[in-house]
């Protein structure tokens, strides 16, 4: 055989070869797309739950509403009317997520995907936050006015004490409760937790593939 | 865990020679299995060496270097030692590519059958000879002279068109 004949084949073997790895790292890259898919999809049923639960609670809340309305309980009122406002705009966003998850599991685009992930984390936050800042209504729903007239200043600066910290910590969270913070521990503490960490791996995942997707 | 610029690095470089990896070991080990465990060997040996890699010197180069001593090392110990490999990145690059139609072409599938009989050393001047590299290179690969090469590749090709031409009549 002539030396040609030899680096040709020898060539042949190379192209083959490129093509067999090609072929497998777009193998590979399928499955790392389908294990974010299952990622995706572990976290529906909380979601599934949270809808559930909270169109109850939205429920009885209208009820409380109403109730305190005839009642002519303003505190109540207020207070209610506040947390009912925050559970509608948690509903909304878990709605919202339900059609991210759908949206992002028959997804073929990366960075669609990628895209869709950091807002279903940044509503998740966004969640935390204002259920952070309403943390004050739950010292004021209970007041009336009665309590007011016939309360001292003893019973007064204790509750204005606990009206003060409720009011400091959900400030604090929701000032505290952003992106630049998720490696800090506290954060980590109070948020990780199982749907943490499958978002983590499919962000890392998502990551390896719009890498592998731009060097191709 | 978030990986580092030396890994990543490392791990660059990886992608980009796996093939030249996958074909060193094929030409030093025909079971797939074993190979496996062969291309991690040299993964090892290359991220321990990597530290020292000089910029002045071409990636290539060392990197035969090193992947040939692994696989000939391995060859002669006819097993290769169970890895500890800890501290290497993880990546996917030891899949290994789909083998069931590399070698489809008959004549290619006498090639490799036939650079496998060669001694382990004319099997590596073979590897490099075919990859293009010049003699200046594979001399310094294989640690020999020039003259040596030129000499070996000379008789080695003659060697396999024998071979060849045996296998045809």
């Amino acid at each position: 055989m002539e030396e040609l004949d030899l680096k040709a084949l020898w060539q042949s073997y190379n192209h083959k070869l490129d093509h067999s790895i090609r072929l497998n790292q777009e193998l590979l890259m399928e499955a790392k797309m389908t294990k974010v898919r299952r990622l995706l999809s572990a976290v529906r049923p909380v979601r599934i739950f949270a809808v559930i639960t909270g169109i109850i609670w939205v429920l009885f809340l209208y009820l409380v509403l109403k109730v305190a309305w005839h009642a002519d309980n303003y505190f109540l009122l207020v207070s209610a009317g506040i947390h009912t406002l925050v559970i509608h705009i948690l509903l909304v966003i878990s709605i919202f997520h339900l059609f991210l998850i759908y949206d992002m599991r028959q997804s073929e685009f990366v960075l669609k995907t990628q895209k869709q992930l950091a807002q279903f984390r940044q509503s998740t936050l966004l969640g935390i936050r204002l259920s952070a800042l309403q943390m004050p209504v739950f010292t004021t729903f209970y007041l009336s006015e009665g309590f007011l007239i016939n309360g001292g200043p003893i019973m007064w600066t204790v509750h204005a004490a606990l009206f003060i910290s409720f009011a400091a910590v959900g400030i604090w969270a929701f000032r505290n409760f952003v992106p630049a913070n998720r490696d800090k521990k506290w954060f980590q503490f109070i948020v990780g937790d199982r749907e943490t960490e499958a978002l983590d791996k499919a962000e890392d995942l998502l990551d390896q593939i719009g890498e592998w997707e731009e060097n191709v | 865990m978030a990986i580092n610029i030396t890994d990543q690095a490392f791990l660059e470089m990886i992608e980009q020679h796996k093939g030249m990896l996958y074909k060193v070991a094929r030409l030093y080990c025909p079971d797939a299995e074993a190979r496996r465990d062969l291309i991690q060997e040299m993964m090892v040996q290359l991220w321990r060496a990597f530290p020292k890699l000089d910029t002045q010197q071409r990636v290539s180069t060392w990197l035969y270097r090193i992947a040939l001593n692994v696989a000939i090392s391995a060859y002669r110990k006819a097993s290769t030692r169970s890895i500890v490999s800890n501290d290497l990145p993880k990546n996917e690059i030891l899949s290994a590519p789909a083998e069931a139609d590399l070698e489809e072409d008959p004549r290619l599938g006498l090639l490799m059958q036939f650079i496998a009989e060669l001694k382990e050393l004319d099997r590596a001047l073979m590897l490099l000879y075919l990859e293009e590299k010049d003699q200046q290179d594979i001399a310094d690969i294989l640690g020999i002279s020039v003259s040596n090469v030129s000499t070996r590749v000379h008789r080695v090709k003659q060697k396999l068109a024998t071979r060849f031409q045996q296998t045809t009549y």
